[in-house]
């Protein structure tokens, strides 16, 4: 009983190690199959990194790979990594790269170079990478992408000029994080298709230019994230989010950044449209000393209970908030989320 | 439409059987058959037209009664089940791991199996042929290149230097 | 080998497809058939496969490619498809349209079908082939269309879209048309474009370039010679149903196009049937209100709504047509008013002429005085109605056009031929319109007047503030001079609730305070009658008192208080102590202060003939301090009535000459001149001769009032707008703190609501504001406020 070959196929690509050595070598037509599959999404790491270089490199191969690797994952790779070898890789797949995530070093001027042959690329991924980039290098690299969805800024220090920057048509992720100066953020024409925003390790921004931020875009966003540390935000920065965020479905925040003025009636009012949708909302801790007492469990229970909040169904809150969840208030709370069918959990 | 007509499978060596047109319409290529020969304007379609009550007849040419059997005791099982039918959705099925109960039902002679799988394929049933090769995949999990071969029934067309160059180009993926 | 199975494969299946797009006997295709075909192709591509034939590897710079099995079988549809599509023939007799949409229609069900029957080759050789990138492989149904697209449709596009147009001209000149199913022709456009990444998606390419193009084009032609020449030989009006009739079958077609087309065909149209004529249909207007076409404006309107753009200049025609309608309606009365002011004139003195022949010939000098309001008021009214009627019946009473309306007759309303004669004369309206509600309160059932008509024009009215102060003047005179029944209280009470809705509670205060005024006022007279007829010696006080206890601020610049000396008559000094001691005790702290020469006595005259009843005379209260002395006194001097009254002397005179024109006092010597002379005696007759049993003397007492109302009311209209433009330019400047002077003056003009300030108003205000210390001038034309 013979089976036809596209059947073989179906069978080997239900495996789950469908690119594994003893499958390349069933047979010429299989392992041509395969090939393609296997560079798609190289898995990379210190060990493996500089064989894989090596082989993508041979003159012999340059053609061969040259419409394979969809995604460039290099966050695993640490030390191994240089300037050329990441230049070179991106030179050399930039025709079908649509995902490069960098590593934490090796991110120089030649790759960002390079950077600009990625005609498809879709996610751009430097939140790793601690060399000093320029803001307007990198703005004319992201130029040449117009498809690009998916932008995570460097964590390392910025420079940066003027702000009359190109932002990419479809963005609708974006992280910033390292440093990008007040001026950026109220200067620069941030577009309206961002609908996820990451804040994480800026030194020098302030609750002003974020909420400055906020009332320009924050009305399309679903998703909003603002980690710890943001040095220069206030005690109660973030307080006014609900006001300027009207769609989000989730939220994380750092209780260094909110008081219990965020449920208040009046920065949390009820939505006359649509019901607010957020579903889920993580509130996460710092362990600082002097946070226990800025979110007692019934500001939040008294927002619920009013129907303010009538789609939440997951709350997440640190353990070092300093709640007793054996409390009478933490138990009404997590009363109240089992009556909708959500639960709360401890981070 | 007051009586639902009949199907009649006629298999390969000749033996009929009479289903439920949504048994039979689990294979795709009953069910795109049955559409196309509903009588249209300009056609002499007496076939089907002057006796509503008579069943209607589908040759399978390739399927044998013992297969056929196999196929329409799956089909009965899942007549009132509605699989997606997008292609999209190609990567989660991938990894769906086998319906408890096709496992069992599959759970036959190779020599079967493989005619489930092609039968499947001719009659164009893909939850069936998916869970078929998934059995398969599980069967030659872990298997040398030869022992797969085997299984398959393919002659190695590679040259030993021409193995040893692929395992030495393609090093680096198996040091994970 | 490989190709002697091909070939065998080919040869057993191509009988089948020749069938499943339709041969020439029309065979019918059956399940055995079906299965069979599906089956060969199966096993064909299958058993090829099995034995990895289709392996090719290019090992010259390690490329290398695998190709499934099915290419072969392709190639050859594709090249039976040209083949069968080229043998498709035109019948004798058939035109090509006709030939197009038969076998289309067969074409596209065998497309369908044989799709299915192919499938294996769609499941797996079409879907690698695309996968890899070779966006030239199309699914089994999008290769026979295409090759419809490339072999019948392509070439045969000029006469296929010759004979389409041909139709549709045909439906629209009425013509039979031969071809039924047109819109099968047309929906093959829609099907024969593709996307070649996603065959899925609907592609309108075809369509859009092959036939609306094309379509439009045509239409807009076909449109522009057809509407040209209807208007040229059968004008406007009928042309307003022609287009009507036409949007609305054109909009029928679209069920037979694609949705697509619904805008640029609504677009082409509207500018061939409505822009292009746009400017010829309204100038229509004029004409058609002219002569009350009310339906053929209504079809004109409904159909440039189309277009909303060409709306504004039809309301601006209409506008200005409604404003010229109201000029010419206040002419005409004018003139009319005047010609028949002269010819009472004229036989006023012929009359005069022929009876007394050498009289003094005083020429009556009409003055605007004696314009008829009810006549101006009803005139503005049945302008105003008659077009609201046309909004209605026309404009459905469309916002914009009850805007253009209500624009248009604010403005005649507020200035025409009688409001303003001249260009820089203050509006009459507001005064006439006073006088409308006077001369209807004053009535007892004025039918042919009404409520709504005073509120219709009040709403018009630019100065609001104007008509307030006119109207308490004509009230305070029905308020005082007459007595009011209850039902002439409420239809006055209707309008001040009326006025109060139409503006604001304030605007109302003085008048509500006037009306309740005269009410407590009878109270209190009541009361005092009630106090008085207890008293002992209550002989002593006049009961019958008819107090009016007025408030000062509402009535002020109406009554003010006699500035003569005054002495009262003896025997009323009780009743007047009384009354005051009671209000004072009712209302502490209120001061009060005595009209006497708003006053007015009865009083009982034994100067009849022996038994005939008294007379009743009504004087005013001077003339009564006159006439009491001579209950002592047969004959008294000037200079001893002087004495008595301590009225000056021209009040005196304004008294007396009634009473010695009316002949109840003798004056000698005679002459008005000389009744203010000391010496001048006046002797009360013994017996006074009159029809009448009820004598009123004080009507004819001139008063000053009369002679300058006008005046003063104009002057306390403007005091008013003063006192107005103040407030209002301290509240700006106490939110702004400092303003330029332009910025202000705009800002002023813009929150003044009753009325319409002008720029030396306002620069006068400010002046006065100045000096007043609450602004300072600022460097630059502006001004500080200073708290």
């Amino acid at each position: 009983m013979v089976l036809p070959f596209e059947i073989i196929l179906r069978i080997l690509n239900f495996s789950e190690e469908a690119t594994c050595m003893n499958h390349l070598l069933i047979c010429k037509a299989v392992y041509i199959m395969l090939l393609p599959r296997l560079y798609s999404s190289p898995q990379l790491n210190p060990t493996n990194f500089s064989k894989f270089v090596e082989v993508v490199s041979l003159p012999k191969n340059k053609k061969r790979f040259k419409n394979f690797v969809k995604c460039l994952d290099l966050s695993f790779i640490i030390q191994s990594g240089k300037n050329s070898f990441v230049s070179k890789l991106l030179r050399r797949f930039s025709f079908s790269l649509e995902i490069f995530v960098a590593s934490q070093t090796s991110f120089g001027i030649s790759p960002l170079i390079s950077l600009r042959l990625c005609h498809n690329l879709k996610v751009l991924d430097l939140r790793l990478v601690s060399e000093t980039v320029n803001l307007r290098e990198l703005f004319s690299a992201i130029k040449a992408a117009p498809f690009l969805e998916q932008l995570s800024f460097p964590r390392s220090s910025i420079t940066c000029e003027d702000y009359d920057l190109e932002w990419p048509e479809s963005l609708w992720y974006l992280r910033l994080q390292g440093g990008i100066s007040n001026q950026f953020l109220t200067d620069s024409h941030f577009p309206q298709t961002i609908t996820t925003l990451e804040f994480s390790h800026c030194p020098n921004i302030t609750g002003e230019s974020i909420n400055d931020l906020l009332i320009r875009i924050g009305y399309n966003l679903t998703k909003l994230s603002i980690f710890y540390p943001m040095p220069c935000l206030k005690g109660n920065s973030m307080d006014t989010v609900f006001l300027y965020c009207p769609q989000l479905t989730y939220l994380y925040i750092n209780i260094e950044y909110i008081t219990k003025d965020l449920f208040d009636e009046e920065l949390l009012p009820p939505l006359e449209e649509y019901e607010r949708p957020l579903k889920t909302l993580i509130v996460d801790s710092s362990g600082l000393l002097g946070q226990g007492t800025k979110i007692h469990p019934d500001d939040l229970t008294i927002a619920i209970c009013e129907d303010r909040l009538p789609c939440l169904q997951s709350l997440k809150v640190s353990l070092m908030l300093g709640w007793d969840f054996k409390s009478d208030a933490v138990q009404y709370l997590v009363s109240e989320f089992d009556d909708r069918g959500g639960s709360v959990y401890t981070l | 439409m007051a009586v639902e007509r009949k199907i009649v499978i006629i298999t390969s060596d000749g033996e009929r059987f009479e289903v439920e047109r949504k048994v039979a319409e689990k294979s795709i290529l009953i069910k795109n058959m049955l559409k196309n020969l509903l009588p249209v304007e300009g056609e002499e379609d007496d076939d089907y037209d002057e006796d509503d009550d008579e069943p209607i007849e589908v040759p399978t040419q390739n399927v044998r009664s013992a297969v056929m059997k196999n196929i329409l005791h799956w089909c009965e099982h899942y007549k009132d089940h509605t699989f997606p039918d997008d292609e999209q959705d190609d990567d989660s099925k991938k990894s769906a791991p086998i319906d408890a109960w096709d496992k069992n039902f599959l759970n036959v002679d190779q020599e079967m199996l493989y005619e489930i799988i092609l039968a499947s394929n001719y009659l164009n049933i893909k939850p069936l042929l998916n869970s078929g090769c998934k059995v398969v995949a599980e069967m030659i999990r872990g298997k040398s290149p030869e022992e797969i071969r085997k299984t398959f029934n393919i002659v190695n067309d590679f040259t030993p230097e021409e193995e040893v160059a692929i395992r030495r180009e393609n090093e680096w993926a198996e040091d994970r | 080998m490989v190709n002697s199975l091909l070939d065998r494969t080919w040869s057993e299946i191509e009988p089948a497809i020749y069938i499943i797009l339709g041969d020439d006997k029309g065979s019918s295709l059956d399940s055995m058939m079906y299965t069979q075909t599906y089956t060969k192709v199966y096993d064909y591509c299958t058993a090829t496969s099995s034995r990895v034939q289709t392996l090719v590897i290019n090992d010259g710079d390690g490329t290398g490619s695998v190709r499934l099995v099915g290419g072969e079988l392709y190639v050859r549809l594709q090249n039976y498809l040209k083949f069968y599509l080229e043998h498709l023939n035109v019948k004798e007799g058939e035109t090509f349209l006709d030939f197009y949409i038969r076998t289309w229609q067969r074409f596209l069900i065998g497309s369908t079908r044989l799709n299915d029957v192919l499938d294996y080759i769609n499941r797996y050789w079409v879907t690698k082939e695309r996968a890899d990138g070779h966006r030239e492989i199309y699914d089994i149904l999008s290769l026979c269309l295409l090759s419809w697209r490339d072999y019948k449709f392509h070439s045969n596009l000029n006469i296929l879209m010759d004979e389409i147009m041909e139709q549709i001209n045909n439906q629209r000149i009425n013509k039979v048309t031969s071809t039924s199913n047109l819109s099968l022709a047309i929906k093959s456009f829609v099907l024969l474009g593709f996307d070649v990444n996603d065959l899925k998606k609907q592609n309108l390419s075809v369509y859009i370039n092959d036939f609306e193009k094309k379509f439009l084009t045509e239409t807009y032609n076909f449109y522009t010679a057809e509407s040209n020449e209807f208007i040229k030989k059968h004008g406007v009006v009928n042309y307003l149903i022609k287009a009507e009739e036409r949007i609305e079958e054109e909009i029928k077609r679209l069920e037979e196009l694609n949705d697509h087309t619904r805008r640029p065909l609504n677009d082409c149209l509207n500018e061939v049937l409505i822009t292009n004529h746009a400017d010829t249909i309204r100038a229509e207007l004029t004409p058609l209100l002219d002569q009350r076409r009310y339906l053929d404006i209504r079809r004109m309107h409904q159909l440039l709504k189309r277009v909303p753009m060409t709306i504004d200049p039809l309301l601006q025609h209409f506008q200005e047509y409604i404003k010229d309608q109201g000029l010419k309606a206040i002419k005409e009365l004018k003139e009319q008013m005047e010609s028949d002011a002269a010819a009472a004139a004229a036989a006023a003195a012929a009359a005069a002429a022929s009876a007394t022949n050498a009289g003094e010939k005083k020429p009556t000098k009409k003055t605007s005085n004696d314009i008829d309001a009810k006549l101006y008021i009803k005139t503005l009214l049945s302008v105003y109605y008659k077009f609201q009627d046309v909004v209605k019946q026309s404009f459905d009473s469309n916002e914009a056009f009850v805007k253009a309306l209500d624009s248009a007759c604010q403005s005649f309303i507020n200035s025409n031929a009688i409001a303003t004669p001249t260009a820089r004369s203050k509006s009459r309206t507001p005064d006439l319109l006073a006088k409308y509600s006077d001369e209807m309160l004053k009535k007892k059932d004025a039918e042919d007047m009404s409520v709504d008509e005073l509120m219709a024009i009040f709403k018009f009215i630019d100065e609001k503030e104007g008509f307030e102060i006119w109207y308490r003047r004509f009230l305070s005179k029905r308020l005082l001079n007459s007595n009011m029944s209850p039902e002439d209280e409420e239809r006055e009470e209707f309008i001040i609730q009326k006025l109060k809705t139409a503006n604001t509670l304030e605007y109302t205060t003085k008048i509500t305070a006037m009306f309740n005024d005269i009410r407590s006022s009878r109270d209190l007279g009541s009361l005092y009658k009630d106090v008085v007829l207890k008293e002992e010696d209550s002989k002593q006080f006049i009961s019958d008192l008819e107090p009016k206890v007025l408030d000062s601020t509402a009535w002020e610049s109406i009554i003010r208080g006699s500035p003569e000396s005054f002495i009262l008559p003896s025997n009323l000094v009780k009743s007047q102590e009384k009354f005051s001691k009671l209000y004072q005790e009712k209302f502490s702290g209120r001061q009060l202060n005595w009209v006497w020469n708003r006053s007015k006595v009865d009083l009982k005259a034994n100067l009849s003939k022996p038994g005939k009843p008294p007379f009743s005379f009504i004087v005013t209260m001077f003339q009564y301090s006159i006439l009491v002395p001579f209950n002592d006194n047969d004959s008294l001097t000037c200079s001893k009535l002087l004495e008595i009254t301590a009225l000056p002397s021209d009040s005196f005179k304004a008294n007396m000459i009634p009473l010695v024109k009316n002949k109840l006092l003798i004056q000698k010597p005679t002459g008005e001149e000389n009744i203010t002379s000391p010496q001048t005696t006046f002797t009360i007759v013994k017996e006074y001769t009159s029809k009448k049993i009820k004598v009123n003397f004080s009507t004819t007492v001139k008063t000053t009032d009369t002679k300058s109302e006008e005046k003063e009311t104009n002057e306390e209209i403007e005091r008013k707008h003063h006192e107005i433009l103040k407030a209002c330019i301290v509240r700006v400047m106490k939110a702004r703190k400092t303003y330029k002077h332009e910025q202000l003056t705009s800002e002023v003009f813009r929150i003044t609501e009753r009325f319409k300030p002008s720029v030396v108003d306002i620069k006068k205000a400010i002046e006065v504001l100045i000096d007043e210390q609450y602004l300072a001038r600022t460097d630059g034309n502006g001004y500080e406020y200073l708290s």
